[in-house]
């Protein structure tokens, strides 16, 4: 079906190459919309335009920041010898969701990737490679898959000779999970990787 | 294990199909075209996450409809019932549940409920390309273990970035010698562990064939069954002899990749991996796609699926559920009937489609329990058993 307006049908076309938005849901949004009050649009327009504008990326880790360097990187809290290297800005909600973490982050933006033409020079490594000098620590929190893999692997080869100490977050059982329940290839993954106790 | 109902909609020419089925056998018939087969691809599609005859789900849906659904119920050895609903939208991926609404992955579907397929194309086994043997032996493992299912994708996707990265230095695009070091490293990590573990399959598996093929053929021909990972008869057998072990097939490996290092940046392509693996089948000594006459190929075939499901019966402890689509395009009258008779007596849950009734009428005689269903412009309907009423 199409609507007699033309804004509206852009409206519609722009919305619906949201991610997880289909033209379906786009329609119910852009309807929603046109029955907002005049100061509803006046704001959301604004806030959409200022959210190109102010957000940019801390000149250090490289999440979205208002402030640069942004306040994780900023705060006298943290430690910056210890630097938590992770693909995405999601990735760095999810472990501050934790409230234990207390180092910084690097992201990625991003892991190598030939198929989808994410090559080196597209990830934020060279800039990593610059804050690894004063760091003590790195933590690799990639995705499990043979491309963040791989990414740690090309990574660790760069830095092989700096006075540094490489660690990579655990792979295993998810916590509440029984092990009779765990997935095979999980379970080999936790046995292939076990900790010593003591 | 058995499957006691299955419900469909919207594949191939089948609106919505609800069948019933005999814990033994049940033969559906109908003319060419009429959706027997469709009905093997649906339970297929609910125990193996995918169709034998494509790979395309798009191909599977209905002409002028958009999605297609099932639901089928499975009763385990044990007699938990279990059921999985699958559902394909065109453009969409592939949703698969279970009863609890619990999404599945394909990988964690596939060897839940074992099934066996005998199809007409499969002759290929035997004088196909390697791909198709491949498949065969891919098929079986990834039945019975997760963890080969698992490192199979995982080297697919490391094959398929590895060659857009050769492609990519051939163009000269790009510079990444150091990156496609590790790339190798990783794609000769997980080949090991393929090789490793076809070999060992095969180690398992090639006494089971042989015994197949005996009892099959009453007869002394003899066939065997081999892997030849490499191109060279002596590291295979080197590597056999070693029992696969991580270091020589290692060893080898890397010496293949340093061969093909030159050549493999002009193509702009792996040459050498589990990728291009084959496994030889033998009758009487000689090579079976060589020597092997019509007939005898078809005992290989039938001897190949009898091992595979002696193999998934012995590994899985429930017992798989055997597909044999157009039976009669591959198999005489005795072959069938001798197939049917071991199976049967192996107390297996067993489909069969064929063109005519009559052709089986002969030996159904010997069945106490089976069901049959017409099928015609895909709809199915069941009909009462003949010899009863007969007798």
């Amino acid at each position: 079906m199409k609507f007699s307006s033309k804004t509206i049908e852009e409206m519609i076309d722009i919305l619906s190459t949201l991610p997880t938005i289909g033209r379906k849901s786009a329609q119910r949004l852009t309807l929603f919309l046109l029955r907002q009050p005049e100061e509803f649009i006046q704001k959301f327009s604004e806030t959409l335009v200022k959210l190109k504008k102010d957000i940019k990326l801390c000149s250090l880790c490289f999440n979205f920041t208002e402030t640069d360097p942004c306040p994780i990187c900023s705060s006298p809290e943290r430690n910056k010898e210890l630097i938590c290297v992770v693909e995405q800005p999601d990735d760095v909600l999810a472990i501050e969701k934790t409230n234990q973490y207390k180092g910084v982050y690097h992201v990625l933006h991003g892991a190598i990737n030939h198929l989808d033409g994410i090559s080196v020079s597209k990830l934020k490594i060279s800039e990593l490679l610059q804050r690894a000098k004063t760091a003590k620590e790195i933590i690799f929190a990639l995705n499990p898959s043979v491309e963040g893999e791989v990414t740690i692997h090309y990574i660790v080869s760069l830095l092989k000779n700096y006075p540094i100490k490489l660690t990579r977050i655990a792979r295993g059982l998810p916590i509440g999970i029984e092990i009779q329940y765990a997935d095979d290839a999980t379970l080999l993954n936790a046995i292939e990787n076990r900790t010593e106790i003591k | 294990m058995h499957i006691n109902q299955i419900f469909f909609e919207n594949i191939r020419n089948h609106r919505q199909t609800k069948i019933s089925f005999e814990p033994s056998l049940n033969i559906f018939f109908g003319p060419n075209g009429s959706g027997k087969t469709s009905i093997l691809e649906a339970i297929s599609i609910g125990t193996f996450s995918k169709s034998f005859v494509t790979k395309f789900d798009q191909n599977i849906v209905r002409n002028s409809t958009d999605y297609y659904a099932l639901e089928i119920s499975v009763e385990r050895e044990n007699h938990t019932p279990a059921t999985i609903y699958v559902n394909y939208t065109i453009g969409k991926p592939k949703v698969i549940r279970e009863e609890n609404g619990q999404a599945l992955t394909s990988q964690s579907l596939i060897g839940r409920f074992p099934t066996v397929i005998l199809a007409p194309d499969m002759r290929g086994i035997i004088f196909g390309s390697p791909s198709f043997r491949r498949e065969f032996v891919d098929r079986i493992i990834a039945q019975t273990d997760k963890v080969y299912l698992n490192k199979l994708y995982e080297f697919r996707r490391i094959l398929k970035q590895r060659n857009k990265l050769l492609l990519e230095i051939s163009k000269g695009n790009y510079v990444g010698f150091d990156l496609l070091h590790i790339w190798t490293q990783k794609l000769i990590e997980t080949s090991v562990f393929i090789i490793k573990t076809r070999g060992n399959f095969v180690i398992k598996f090639a006494p089971i064939f042989e015994k197949c093929f005996t009892e099959l053929t009453n007869s002394n021909e003899f066939a065997s069954f081999f892997y030849s990972p490499f191109n060279n008869n002596e590291i295979n057998a080197e590597l056999l002899q070693a029992n696969y072990s991580d270091e020589i097939i290692n060893l080898h490996l890397r010496s293949e990749f340093e061969k093909n290092a030159k050549r493999e940046l002009e193509r702009g392509q792996t040459l050498f991996g589990p990728h291009r693996d084959d496994f030889t089948i033998l009758l009487n000594n000689s090579t079976a796609s060589c020597v092997a006459s019509q007939g005898q190929s078809k005992s290989i075939l039938v001897a190949l699926k009898y091992a595979e499901i002696n193999y998934l019966k012995n590994s899985k402890q429930t017992k798989p559920v055997v597909l044999l689509d157009d039976i009669f395009s591959e198999l005489d009258l005795n072959r069938v009937n001798q197939v049917l008779n071991i199976l049967n007596n192996l107390n297996l849950q067993l489909f069969i489609t064929l063109t005519e009734i009559d052709l089986i009428k002969p030996i159904l005689i010997n069945f106490e329990t089976y069901s049959l269903f017409k099928v015609e412009n895909g709809i199915v309907s069941k009909l009462d058993l003949f010899h009863k009423s007969k007798v």
